[in-house]
């Protein structure tokens, strides 16, 4: 593939319909809050984009995110924006090994230096460099001579974004996230254990249209995906509004599909898209195939007191920061103020979730 | 009205009932809240208004006469377009009021430090919902992205922002530079 293909010919090339295209420009210019008029705009920008070069950094992982991502269903604008990007380092998925890899990541740093986009999957330990290394390279070092260079860094998964699972008591590594180290950089978290994948195209297809990043919630994640909580978007819901729990795996409450929260759901103190966007082409989510959510996309969810327990508290200890944004006692000292009013409302207009259908121009 | 009050009154009933048989033990409760239904009214000749309890507060919309929402299945999501905008309704059922639609606004309720702060933020809601937003000039952040999407290449890794398409009076401009420049300090010189 050239280095002067553009998304748009790429995308005819392969077949995608011009309307398929729109619907999602429409999608992505609703991610920026634009008005609906400026999908054409956002068409011709995506059209247009050059490929850029993405360099993909494994730390502390599981390769748990690469597989999600890999998995993401073809052929879908989804994927072909990920054939579109120039995936240049990545020591998974590229075929070169040894000396050439490096000499890859090398060589896209120099060639793209303050264009390229890093993407950072795994936690960075500080306890001993000698814990994770790459080609003799310890984690931190390499994140900070590659981030140096970077545009933008998409820190992908809970482990990047948070510390995730190496982050838990008692730490053994010393684990932290890759915002604990880059601090000059843009940073946008995508958690989740693993994270959805349309989430990252959806931030891809943002950088690439706008050459910036989305607008983020408190923990540097993308509002549009995980400005609600699980609970809010939950097809159970009703069951809980009227105090119908399950109370076993097994019961007449599980069986009828009752609110899972005794079971240990984390739903309410959750966000993330998996309500409306779900998994494996849309079709499940843990929670509609019986299982309780938990909570994999906030942070410190490994430790927040077992998964089949229901807690009180929200998984993180940043209480009272979920949810609105907005702390109580602002808003309603913010009643008097019709212009507040006004600025409220719009943020919750921006927080209402993509579905996959609109994510992937379907239908 | 005297309907109204009526069902406000049976909703709080059969909330009463829910915490009082079925919330027995749930850690989620904020035992500061108590039951309560406000601000019943007709819109568009449906009933709306607002439950608070422990757990939750939601809108909810009942049915008028010649509505059929018997068919639709429990949990599906609706669009009603309120003044304010289109929001997602939830299909729901309770055992005293029949199906209705309900939009969750709060849940947990831990961000509540007592039943007035909850109310008041009920009542901002209810007002907010049946204020038309107006279509008003897009943010400077969207003038500027439009302008760099019409004007300069992807990559620029340091976008300056373009002028602004124009929107600003000169009188505006020159707001912003006074203030900028600490016009509008009553003594003028900072400190």
């Amino acid at each position: 593939m050239s280095d002067h293909n553009t998304l748009g010919e790429i995308l005819r090339e392969r077949g995608v319909s011009r309307r398929g295209f729109l619907k999602f420009c429409t999608a992505t210019a609703s991610m920026m809050a634009l008005p609906p008029t400026m999908t054409m705009a956002v068409a011709e920008a995506l059209e247009k984009a050059p490929r850029p070069s993405v360099i993909w950094l494994s730390f502390q992982e599981c390769t748990g995110c690469t597989e999600s991502l890999t998995r993401s269903h073809a052929p879908t604008i989804e994927s072909l924006i990920f054939d579109h990007v120039s995936l240049d380092y990545h020591h998974t998925l590229q075929a070169a090994s040894g000396d050439a890899a490096e000499a890859a990541r090398e060589e896209a740093m120099h060639a793209h230096h303050g264009k390229y986009l890093l993407v950072v999957d795994g936690s960075i330990p500080l306890g001993d460099p000698g814990f994770s290394t790459i080609a003799g390279i310890s984690n931190l070092d390499m994140l900070k001579e590659t981030a140096e260079g970077a545009a933008a860094i998409i820190a992908v998964g809970t482990c990047a974004a948070f510390g995730g699972l190496p982050h838990a008591a008692p730490n053994p590594t010393g684990a932290v996230s890759v915002s604990d180290i880059i601090k000059d950089k843009p940073i946008v978290n995508v958690s989740g254990c693993p994270p959805i994948p349309s989430v990252i195209t959806g931030v891809l297809a943002h950088f690439l249209t706008f050459g910036g990043l989305p607008e983020l919630d408190q923990y540097g994640r993308p509002m549009v995906f995980f400005g609600q909580s699980i609970h809010d978007r939950c097809y159970r819901r009703p069951f809980y509004d009227k105090g119908l729990f399950a109370e076993t795996f097994d019961d007449e409450g599980a069986r009828k599909g009752w609110c899972l929260y005794r079971l240990g759901c984390k739903g309410p103190m959750t966000y993330n898209a998996c309500a409306t966007m779900k998994w494996n082409q849309g079709t499940s989510w843990p929670i509609e195939s019986g299982h309780g959510c938990l909570g994999c996309s906030e942070p410190d969810f490994w430790d927040a007191g077992g998964f089949y327990k229901a807690l009180s508290i929200p998984t993180s200890d940043l209480a009272g920061a979920i949810g609105t944004g907005l702390g109580v006692g602002a808003a309603v000292g913010i009643a008097a103020g019709a212009m507040a009013h006004k600025k409220k409302t719009d943020a919750e207009h921006e927080r209402e979730p993509l579905t996959v259908e609109q994510l992937e121009g379907e239908s | 009205m005297a309907d109204l009050e009526h069902l406000s009154a049976r909703v709080e009933a059969c909330f009463q009932r829910i915490l009082d048989e079925k919330m027995v033990g749930i850690p989620i409760l904020n035992r500061e809240l108590g039951v309560q239904a406000e601000g019943f009214h007709l819109w568009e000749g449906r009933p709306l208004g607002i439950i608070i309890t422990p757990w939750l507060m939601s809108l909810m919309l009942f049915p008028e006469d010649t509505d059929e929402w018997d068919q639709g299945l429990l949990g599906s999501r609706q669009s009603f377009s309120l003044p304010a905008r289109d929001y997602a309704f939830t299909l729901n059922e309770f055992d005293e009021l029949g199906r209705c639609y309900t939009h969750s606004l709060y849940s947990p309720m831990f961000d509540f430090t007592d039943q007035g702060s909850a109310l008041a933020m009920a009542k901002v809601v209810l007002t907010q919902i049946h204020q038309p937003v107006e279509l008003s000039q897009p943010s400077d952040e969207e003038r500027r992205i439009d302008a760099y999407m019409r004007q300069q290449a992807m990559f620029d890794p340091e976008p300056e922002p373009p002028p602004k398409p124009s929107k600003l009076s000169e009188n505006e401009r020159l707001s912003r530079r006074e203030l900028l420049f600490g016009a509008l300090r009553a003594d003028g010189d900072g400190k």
